[in-house]
């Protein structure tokens, strides 16, 4: 019996897998470009039938503008994809994963997040034949993402070397520290062919909901033993939306409580950001505990655009929406 | 010669006879073969992050039935430039999946195809077996590996591969290739009792 390819909309996000000069491989800076991209990568088209979008250059500050507008184009697509797969560069994959499974809420179809070369890794003066290396993975790495986007998943994923991970609690391998990785995040293996292994969501039939506001003017600072309040107050006025601290130990110092509750007051909305589950409650400021640090970045950003009373956003900000507890999602 | 051989769950008994006599040819190759019930794993060598198919030296497929794993593995062959033989049984093929692909694209010459009867998949995959020798699969350099080196190391590279069309990288390819591995004949020794036939 014949099988029905199935329909992916690949985003390309600026610089990406489409920057080298394999074949017909250009910017796709123009909508007419990403067709002639495509046409460098014919392989593509053997796993499934797939159609290409361009995402604007953007730059690392412009990430959440980035979130949205890939959440608009898959929602903008849903009906018509099967599947989704994004290429963007590696260092930003974290925080796009986690942002894209808070905003694309009841997503029931494969998001795939590939990383590519990151920002700065420049070609110039490769000898082409190093960069024909060079591109071989990547061009790997994009027929394993798209078949993976053809697979029986409705999440958010990361694809990072043989692996793929569930995006709300996925961590760079190069920044694992001891068991950080865990089966539950692992939903899927390339071995002599791609294998999806347990605990990941299955594709469902569903209506798409997009949650997209936020609020992305946060200052984080990694709150190391010894800061002193005074000061991190001095280098860091009052401005834009929010102040995020991240500690490293399970209990919050007094005088970063004092110092958050006069960010507070004074209109800055001010946040703890502990790894572990800890017994510390929140009061006169936000607390998030449990996530990775770039689910806690994205998702403090993304609660507050989505509620204005200091009770509400609390109450997301413990509220499991996407996974990212490794917990049983709650229904918002 | 590490290889792997795919074939869809056979779906009617000349199928069977055919996968199986696919298997027999490749099992008298002296190659070793791996299939999707391998649990190649750390097995084949290479680090975690790495696939087992980076590691084989070619891929077999029998691409007679519609299989959405024939196609992810012509297009990470081709995607990976790694040597693949599809294999279709005569007058049971309807539409091979690269027959779109090759009237548009063209197809790549580490992609070979054969229509083949049982009694004849010996002489199509010796035709393609055969075909591996260094000029014409070249071994591609795929595994990232970082080495940090001293200031004289680096001066070094820079002054060997100055005004050169040769790469650092590839000066130190060519050196570890033809200086260290080709004259180490405890190695070599090792690498001949390693050629012995079996199936993973």
């Amino acid at each position: 019996m014949a099988y029905a390819k199935k329909t992916i909309l690949l985003l390309l996000a600026e610089p990406s897998v489409a920057s080298s000069r394999d074949g017909a491989s250009r910017k796709p800076s123009m909508v007419t470009e990403v067709e002639s991209w495509l046409a460098g990568v014919p392989e593509l088209s053997l796993v499934a039938n797939v159609r290409a979008v361009h995402l604007p250059t953007l730059g690392a500050h412009e990430q959440p503008e980035l979130w949205q507008e890939a959440s608009q184009m898959i929602s903008r697509h849903y009906r018509s994809a099967d599947g989704f797969v994004l290429v963007q560069p590696t260092s930003d994959v974290p925080y796009t994963a986690a942002a894209l499974a808070l905003m694309l809420q009841n997503l029931g179809k494969p998001v795939v997040i590939a990383g590519s070369a990151d920002r700065g890794q420049g070609k110039r003066g490769r000898p082409a034949r190093e960069q024909q290396w060079g591109e071989i993975g990547m061009r790997a790495n994009l027929v394993n993402a798209v078949q993976f986007a053809t697979l029986d998943i409705g999440e958010v994923a990361v694809l990072d070397g043989n692996a793929l991970y569930r995006g709300t609690t996925y961590t760079p391998l190069a920044n694992v520290q001891s068991a950080q990785h865990t089966e539950q995040d692992c939903l899927g293996r390339i071995d002599f062919g791609l294998r999806l292994l347990h605990g990941y969501k299955r594709r469902v039939a569903s209506t798409l909901r997009l949650r997209t506001a936020l609020r992305p003017h946060i200052v984080h600072i990694v709150a190391t033993p010894g800061m002193v309040a005074p000061v991190i107050d001095a280098n860091n006025s009052p401005t834009g939306d929010g102040i995020l601290f991240s500690l490293t130990s399970g209990s919050i110092p007094p005088e970063l409580i004092n110092l958050m509750r006069s960010y507070m007051r004074r209109g800055v909305a001010a946040g703890a950001f502990l790894p572990a589950a800890c017994t510390a409650q929140p009061s006169g400021f936000y607390l998030l505990r449990g996530l990775t640090q770039a689910m806690a970045i994205v998702k403090f950003m993304w609660a507050l655009g989505q509620g204005r009373h200091p009770a509400s956003i609390q109450k997301l900000l413990d509220t499991d929406c996407a996974g990212e507890f490794r917990g049983k999602t709650e229904k918002l | 010669m590490n290889l792997y051989y795919y074939a869809p769950e056979p779906k009617s008994e000349e199928l069977t006879q055919a996968y199986r006599a696919i298997a027999t040819v490749l099992e008298r190759s002296g190659a070793t073969v791996w299939t999707r019930e391998s649990t190649a794993g750390e097995a084949l060598g290479g680090h975690s992050r790495q696939s087992p198919l980076e590691r084989v030296q070619a891929i077999i497929i029998e691409g007679t039935e519609p299989d959405p794993e024939v196609g992810y593995l012509l297009a990470y062959a081709i995607a990976q430039k790694k040597p693949a033989l599809l294999m279709t049984l005569k007058g049971r093929m309807r539409r091979s999946p690269l027959e779109t692909f090759g009237k548009v694209h063209g197809i790549p010459t580490t992609l070979q195809q054969a229509h083949y009867m049982p009694a004849t998949a010996e002489k199509a995959l010796q035709c393609f077996l055969e075909r591996f020798d260094a000029a014409a699969f070249p071994q591609i350099p795929s595994i990232k590996f970082t080495l940090r080196i001293t200031d004289e190391i680096a001066e070094f590279l820079h002054w060997k591969t100055l005004n050169t069309k040769l790469s650092k990288a590839d000066y130190l390819r060519k050196a570890i290739l033809d200086d260290i591995i080709g004259k180490d004949e405890t190695y070599k020794k090792y690498r001949r009792s390693q050629k012995s036939p079996k199936v993973g």
